[in-house]
């Protein structure tokens, strides 16, 4: 199985993300590096919605949410939607039981994009 | 002019393969097209410039780039794009591209040279607002604007270009990018001063169809 063919059983839409960078696959491939990359900088966890710096959390689910669109990971980008529109609201429990559906999903994407693309 | 803008996309795809992003206008800054050719060379592409290409130097080897061309069949060519002899929606274009994250410059950087524009890229609104004031007159023909941006948002910065003083203060195109296509977004954001708005993750005929709408557009009111 191919990188590509192992994503989209992980729910990513592969063809619609290497169709918004205009069918430049290596770009694409480059932008799940980068993924990897910006999820390890930008560390969230379920602890994280217990502090007092929710902007932070908030700022760190906004570019997680951002990314996940671009690539289409269409799972993770419905979990960070959700998760944003709550925090915005104010309801930082809820967007914390919402946040705890998505590190499994996550890690299993990147998973999958490390032992293919040796990021 | 058809192999100058197959000129123009070889250059982006390799600056972006090389550094994680093309920044600049092509041609702007010789340290940049230096750099360029050596990258080529490097992997043995040298012949498609000419070992001596320089800025400003006509391009003469366009036997090379047509074979480069049919290297790239594969790739995804939009209608109307540069590659179709009728010339992109944004073909000859100067693009201004803001948005804080970097991925999404490039994605945005990535269709609009597709679409035949040539991009420069700004970090924030604080930012874009700086190079716009301080470019010449016509530097620009758009701005995809993002909105939640640090330093100065979206909104702000169109609001500061609007009320500028630079000669296209009123009449530059705005389109704003947002990830949240609600109403109240998309009027703020016309409030703001903007002509448009594109939600995100972008689309690139989405994207394709409101840069021609805002271009339309503005050609009646020149009229």
């Amino acid at each position: 199985m191919s990188l590509f063919e192992e994503l989209k059983s992980q729910g990513v839409d592969v063809d619609e993300g290497v169709a918004r960078v205009m069918g430049d696959a290596a770009l694409y491939e480059t932008m799940l590096g980068k993924f990897i990359d910006t999820v390890n900088r930008n560390p969230v966890s379920p602890e994280d919605f217990n502090t007092k710096d929710i902007e932070t959390l908030i700022e760190r689910v906004h570019l997680l949410k951002g990314f996940t669109g671009n690539l289409s990971m269409n799972t993770l980008f419905a979990g960070y939607t959700q998760v944003l529109t709550l925090l915005r609201a104010g309801q930082i429990e809820a967007a914390r039981m919402e946040y705890e559906r998505i590190p499994a999903a996550q890690a299993a994407i990147m998973d999958c994009i490390r032992r293919y693309a040796g990021v | 002019m058809r192999y100058m803008h197959l000129l123009i996309r070889h250059i982006h795809r390799y600056m972006r393969e090389k550094t994680g992003i093309f920044r600049g206008r092509i041609g702007g800054e010789s340290g940049s097209m230096v750099e360029l050719q050596r990258h080529m060379q490097e992997d043995g592409n040298e012949s498609a410039f000419g070992t001596d290409y320089s800025i400003g130097r006509t391009v003469e080897s366009t036997d090379v780039i047509t074979d480069h061309a049919a290297d790239d069949n594969t790739a995804v060519w939009p209608k109307g794009s540069p590659e179709d002899d009728s010339g992109g929606v944004a073909a000859g274009k100067r693009v201004l591209v803001v948005d804080d994250v970097e991925t999404n410059r490039m994605i945005l950087v990535r269709i609009l040279s597709m679409l035949g524009a040539e991009c420069e890229e700004a970090c924030n609104g604080r930012e874009a607002v700086e190079q716009f004031e301080n470019s010449p007159a016509g530097a620009f023909d758009l701005i995809l604007m993002d909105v939640q941006m640090p330093c100065m948002d979206g909104y702000a910065a169109a609001k500061a270009i609007r009320s500028g003083k630079h000669p296209q203060a009123e009449s530059i195109s705005i389109i704003a990018m947002t990830a949240d296509a609600l109403d109240d977004d998309i009027r703020t954001a016309m409030e703001s001063g903007m002509d448009a708005h594109i939600a995100k993750p972008v689309q690139p005929d989405k994207m394709q169809e409101v840069i021609r709408q805002v271009f339309d557009r503005k050609k009646e009111r020149e009229k």
